[in-house]
């Protein structure tokens, strides 16, 4: 996808992840400049998630996992959508979750294509951080 | 989010024992009723006429996979207010569930 038609769908998506809804989901927003969505998960444990959406919306995002300080996420990886990988792509370890980009190009989810999600309610690029931020929470409470 | 209110949430008439509760839905699409203000409910009022509502205003057409949240905890949509013991100011987070492979799951298979 050209980026004159990538940059918009992004710009457009990320809008709604205004100050209040970040406050009340505990995040601090680090970038937000297309193709870049990086916030910070305040919690017990802290994450760091960058999403990067070049391709946004013909491709999901790639979704990495870092510490606060911006290097890679050390620690166990705790489970649930989260695997320790290392995923065949990016050898790392990557969040197994529809509308990642990492989950629809590993080998088991090929038959799961970004297609039957695209443009679902739910399925911007807000709505699958909030759905990996409260996966974090459940399995980092 | 600044609280807006036109009257106290408890009391403020009489004979009124109806408590209300001050509720705001953030969804990833937008936050109901807005940015700024909470909507008013009283405690006995069932939790998805709420979710309706911003469904409606927000234009979310499917909706039926989606879970709503206050803090941690999951909320069962066909109880009002009062069952799911919310009150005061609630912010109930709502969005689509996470799901997929997860590290347990099929992707594990490769590993």
């Amino acid at each position: 996808m050209h980026e004159a038609l990538a940059r918009p769908n992004f710009e457009t998506d990320v809008a709604d992840l205004n100050d209040v809804m970040a406050a009340s989901y505990g995040l601090v927003v680090n970038e937000r400049a297309f193709p870049v969505l990086d916030v910070t998960v305040n919690h017990t444990r802290p994450l760091r998630l960058r999403m990067i959406a070049n391709n946004w919306d013909n491709q999901p995002p790639s979704v990495g996992l870092f510490n606060p300080d911006g290097l890679p996420l050390t620690g166990p990886i705790p489970g649930g959508i989260f695997h320790p990988g290392p995923h065949p792509g990016t050898g790392k370890p990557f969040v197994c979750m529809r509308g990642t980009q990492e989950f629809h190009t590993h080998g088991s989810h090929l038959n799961e294509s970004w297609a039957q999600y695209r443009g679902q309610d739910g399925m911007g690029l807000v709505g699958i951080l909030l759905q990996i931020v409260t996966g974090w929470r459940k399995i980092t409470r | 989010m600044d609280q807006v209110l036109e009257k106290p949430l408890h009391g403020g008439e009489e004979h009124d024992c109806q408590r209300d509760v001050a509720v705001a839905v953030l969804t990833p699409s937008g936050i109901y009723p807005d940015e700024d203000d909470f909507r008013r409910v009283a405690e006995d009022e069932v939790i998805k006429t709420i979710l309706d509502a911003a469904a409606e205003k927000l234009r979310l057409t499917n909706t039926a996979d989606w879970v709503a949240r206050a803090g941690e905890r999951e909320l069962d949509n066909k109880r009002t207010f009062r069952e799911e013991c919310l009150s005061g100011v609630v912010e109930i987070h709502w969005h689509k569930r996470e799901g997929g492979g997860g590290a347990r799951g099929s992707c594990a298979a490769e590993f």
